[in-house]
């Protein structure tokens, strides 16, 4: 069974439509998710489903990840490091004391 | 890591069961809140000694006594509004996500079990993924103002101490339900415990601002602990101020006599009158009187308008002013 998302929030009416993390959960129901919904999660936050949520105490998420270790490399951006640093030149040398030349 | 934006942040309210015991964001009472801005600060005046010894410079410093201070602002959005109210100088009724709040005479901010009693809360603010949380706040002011249209809500923040959240939940968020251009109305009448506001809307009012302030102050005692103890309150003083077409004497006259008025602001979504409407806002002023009005001839093109300014009074048998919201929470 794919991931399943389920949510409840004291602050709103049952039923009412919440965004949990791009995923549209009704209030005291659940979603199942479809793969492209996973892989587009995992794509957003950098991490798999049950990681994020995983401190929630308000929402749960049961079943099997389709996203794999392997994909989620594919999915997450690494960090790439900044190739426009300039170097810094250590010019100690002497100015030039001569005069203009010909 | 790189700067982040404001839009990637977000914010947290979560009422406390103890005043001044940090709620965090995992909790399942705490709320995010989508909000326009944010400046909430840890506000401390450090003690820099002035040490005479042949300088004229300071020698050193100390950290002082701290709390939290800032703004939030915030569309007016009554899923969220009730939220910031409790946590402000206000005795609420109501249920269901219909309440009412009226102004109490509380000497300092609290935190008591029940639905409808006041609670201070706790304020998680995450800027660009770094978490910060403030603990035992209040509203120690709230503006309520009309801006392009939209009604809008400022909170002057006051809080007891900050800390570093240890998780910085996941925040969920729902379609907002906003008050705009259409959704206003003014009403002026006779002041009253329940003024009817029979006449209907006035036509006149080019803008509308209301100030609710409760000269809040962070209260810091000796202790082993630089942050504040407490929020105390003072004086409640409730005005309103806007633009009114200059049509006719009628409320100069009141203005100068001092005659007392009533004046509601009301904001309505998915009906025409608070009581048909899903959603909605009413902030009555039962007594008030005119403080300054001011009209004069602004230049060869420009309208005539009268400058205005009122003050809530109390009066006998009801509340000052009442703030009531249709389509709230079910406070808990």
């Amino acid at each position: 069974m794919a991931l399943t998302v389920s949510i409840e929030h004291d602050n709103f009416p049952k039923d009412h439509p919440i965004d949990v993390g791009g995923i549209l959960v009704p209030n005291y129901g659940s979603t199942e998710l479809t793969d492209e919904q996973e892989q587009l999660f995992v794509a957003t936050h950098g991490k798999s489903v049950k990681d994020v949520f995983k401190d929630t105490t308000n929402i749960k998420v049961e079943g099997k990840a389709t996203v794999s270790g392997s994909d989620m490399s594919e999915l997450v951006p690494e960090t790439v490091s900044d190739t426009n640093t300039p170097t810094v030149v250590d010019d100690t040398s002497e100015p030039d004391p001569g005069g203009e030349k010909e | 890591m790189p700067a982040g934006l404001g839009g990637g942040g977000y914010l947290y309210v979560a009422p406390e069961t103890t005043l001044g015991t940090y709620v965090p964001p995992t909790d399942a009472s705490a709320v995010a809140v989508p909000i326009l801005s944010e400046s909430l600060a840890y506000t401390e005046s450090k003690y820099y000694s002035p040490q005479i010894r042949q300088q004229t410079i300071v020698s050193d410093v100390r950290p002082s006594y701290y709390h939290i201070e800032g703004d939030v602002r915030m569309e007016v959005d009554a899923q969220f509004l009730p939220l910031f109210l409790r946590a402000s100088r206000h005795t609420i009724t109501g249920a269901a996500g219909a309440y009412t709040f009226v102004p109490s005479q509380a000497g300092s901010a609290s935190t008591a079990s029940g639905a409808l009693t006041p609670k201070t809360v706790s304020i998680t603010v995450v800027r660009d993924g770094i978490g910060f949380g403030y603990a035992g706040c209040v509203m120690g002011t709230t503006e309520f103002t009309i801006d392009n249209g939209i009604l809008i809500c400022s909170f002057g923040v006051l809080g007891c101490s900050e800390t570093t959240p240890g998780g910085l939940g996941t925040p969920v968020w729902v379609d907002p339900i906003l008050f705009g251009a259409d959704s206003h109305s003014v009403y002026v009448d006779a002041s009253g415990t329940a003024p009817a506001f029979a006449g209907g809307p006035s036509l006149d009012f080019n803008g509308f601002t209301a100030n609710l302030n409760y000269n809040a102050t962070a209260q810091n005692r000796i202790r082993a602990d630089r942050s504040a103890s407490y929020i105390s309150f003072g004086e409640t003083e409730a005005t309103y101020n806007t633009e009114l077409d200059f049509v006719d004497k009628a409320e100069y006259d009141n203005f100068k006599a001092a005659s007392t008025r009533a004046v509601r602001l009301e904001s309505l979504r998915g009906g025409s009158t608070f009581a048909g409407a899903t959603s909605a806002f009413q902030l009555t002023f039962n007594r008030s009187a005119y403080d300054t009005y001011t009209v004069g001839l602004g230049g060869m093109a420009d309208l005539i308008m009268a400058t205005v300014t009122g003050r809530a009074l109390g009066i006998a048998g009801a509340a000052p002013y009442t703030i009531k919201i249709k389509g709230g929470p079910t406070l808990a």
